[in-house]
């Protein structure tokens, strides 16, 4: 359940605000990493009798730009969508942008957010300011930030707190606008094609507003791009408070775009190859193989070939194979495909030629 | 009698010298003068104690690209002093995969003092892995003090070659490029 909405009048900002987080990656979907979440289960609100029945659905992207003062700017967008039997559906959307330190295991993020949120004629723009650390824990990764949001009446006479279900009288007010502060925590535990994770979130602010929620979660990735994710918790109030805190219990399919789920991480699996629908160098028992390259012919020189061309030889499933297997140490190697130009296929490590051009390193053990 | 043989000495050390400068493999595949030129730097390599094989192979990569002779003996050049450089940082006893994983991170932009931190914090934990993937994330557009940064973290917590490989897929995008 993501903590975000919008009302139906404001479809068309959310549409832009979708298509300036998705026309950048479409040129370069290395850099784009987004996933749709659509899940269904019975959720117990906080402040009414009953269960419902909800059915949610999450879109979140982000788009990493190049290195800036050695920090690595990236876009993020995210749109969320919930119903219920019996109210209209709430929506959500944000736009932002998040400086990252570039530590491998560790680092720290500043980040801001505009973005609107609702339910029927209610609705609240929102902003957000965030700040937050990160570190890589083996295979674990733990997060932990904190963020100001801001929401207020500013998109319509109808919009706003008035309708909000969590007393929002008692939120702080500065100028019309209302915020509130949240600390949260989530920790994420990734085993071969399976993730756990835990997260914490505690609003601060006066009692009526205090909450603390918190996730628990796990998904089992049945393909690449496509896994089971289920989760139960305790959510706090959302889209702009016209969704009460719930307990909850929902199941739903989890969709990975561009960016790489867990099981396409384990390198030198034909699924990954495959899934990267790049042509993907593997060297696996020393024999070096292509995969995923579907052309009529494949070539490969290295300093194994002297640096003369010799064909590849084709497998299944647009795979392609040198026959002889390779000595192990550094190799130097570069592929082409029906005669054009030699480049350097991703798993390899590229590296300036000395000649204008580049060619792959490979460690075979 | 001393200078007649100290003299026969020197003459047979020289062609010796030049018979190991002396690659058939480089007959077929360079005009005269490059190879003659190739085969000078193979020669200088070989009194630094470098190994020639990464030479010939810069030189065979070249006429297999098409570069022009005089390119292709510029980049021989650059990489035997690169290997120079990484033989420095490394120490004596490296391997000749160190050493050509050693002269890609230098072509990169790493400093001797670099080379020879990585090997210092990994013992025998092996430089080559740790060395090729800082050339590669430089290659993918990292600042050198980026990746450096981000590799010397690494090692130093004593990363395995797998931990290495993730670090380089987290870091970079993959991708097939010309």
């Amino acid at each position: 359940m993501k903590n975000c909405g919008v009302s139906w009048k404001s479809w068309d900002r959310a549409g832009r605000a979708l298509v300036l987080a998705l026309v950048l990656p479409l040129s370069a979907a290395a850099q784009f990493r987004g996933t749709a979440d659509f899940g269904t289960g019975p959720a117990t609100w906080d402040q009414a009798e009953g269960r419902d029945q909800l059915l949610n659905g999450a879109f979140g992207a982000s788009y990493r730009l190049s290195p800036l003062l050695g920090l690595e700017p990236e876009l993020l967008g995210n749109f969320g969508l919930s119903t219920r039997p019996t109210e209209q559906a709430a929506m959500g959307w944000d736009v932002g942008a998040r400086f990252n330190t570039r530590g491998a295991d560790a680092g720290i993020w500043l980040g801001a957010a505009i973005g609107a949120a609702g339910s029927g004629g209610r609705q609240s723009a929102l902003t957000t300011l965030e700040a937050g650390v990160r570190r890589a824990l083996g295979r674990a990764r733990v997060d932990l930030w904190v963020s100001r949001t801001g929401f207020g009446s500013r998109n319509g006479p109808t919009g706003g707190l008035a309708g909000d279900t969590a007393q929002p009288d008692t939120l702080v007010r500065r100028g019309g606008v209302t915020d509130y502060v949240e600390l949260g925590s989530r920790a994420a535990l990734r085993v071969s094609r399976y993730e756990v994770g835990l997260s914490l979130t505690q609003r601060m602010g006066s009692a009526p507003i205090r909450r603390t929620g918190w996730e628990l979660s796990g998904t089992w990735w049945l393909a690449p791009n496509f896994g089971i994710v289920g989760s139960t918790g305790h959510s706090l109030p959302q889209f702009g408070f016209t969704v009460p805190g719930a307990r909850y219990g929902t199941v739903g399919l989890r969709f990975a775009i561009g960016g790489r789920s867990p099981i396409q991480r384990a390198r030198g699996t034909d699924a990954e190859a495959k899934s990267s629908n790049r042509p993907m160098l593997l060297v696996a028992g020393r024999k070096l193989t292509i995969g995923w390259a579907p052309a009529r012919t494949a070539e490969v020189m290295g300093d194994f070939t002297d640096w003369k061309s010799q064909p590849l030889v084709p497998m299944n499933g647009g795979r392609w194979t040198l026959p002889a297997a390779l000595s192990p140490g550094v190799h130097y190697v570069n592929v082409r495909f029906d005669g054009g130009a030699w480049l350097v296929p991703s798993g390899a490590f590229k590296v300036d030629d000395g000649f204008g051009g580049v060619a792959g390193m490979i460690v075979v053990r | 009698m001393h200078r007649l043989t100290a003299l026969l000495l020197m003459l047979f050390l020289q062609s010796v010298q030049a018979a190991k400068a002396q690659d058939p493999r480089l007959a077929g595949r360079l005009d005269s003068v490059t190879r003659a030129q190739v085969e000078e730097v193979l020669a200088t390599a070989a009194g630094r104690g470098l190994p020639a094989e990464p030479l010939v192979q810069k030189a065979l990569e070249g006429a297999s690209k098409g570069a022009p002779g005089p390119r292709i003996v510029a980049a021989v050049e650059a990489l035997q002093v690169d290997l120079s450089r990484a033989q420095q940082g490394l120490g004596p006893k490296a391997s000749a995969d160190e050493l050509v994983a050693g002269a890609a991170a230098i072509r990169a932009g790493a400093t001797l003092q670099m080379v020879d931190r990585i090997r210092r914090t990994r013992g025998d934990g092996g430089v080559a892995v740790p060395l090729a993937v800082f050339a590669d994330l430089v290659a993918g557009g990292m600042t050198v003090d980026a990746a450096w940064h981000s590799v010397s973290e690494l090692a130093q917590k004593g990363g395995d070659e797998e931990q290495f490989l993730d670090l380089r897929e987290r870091l970079r995008p993959g991708g097939a490029s010309p």
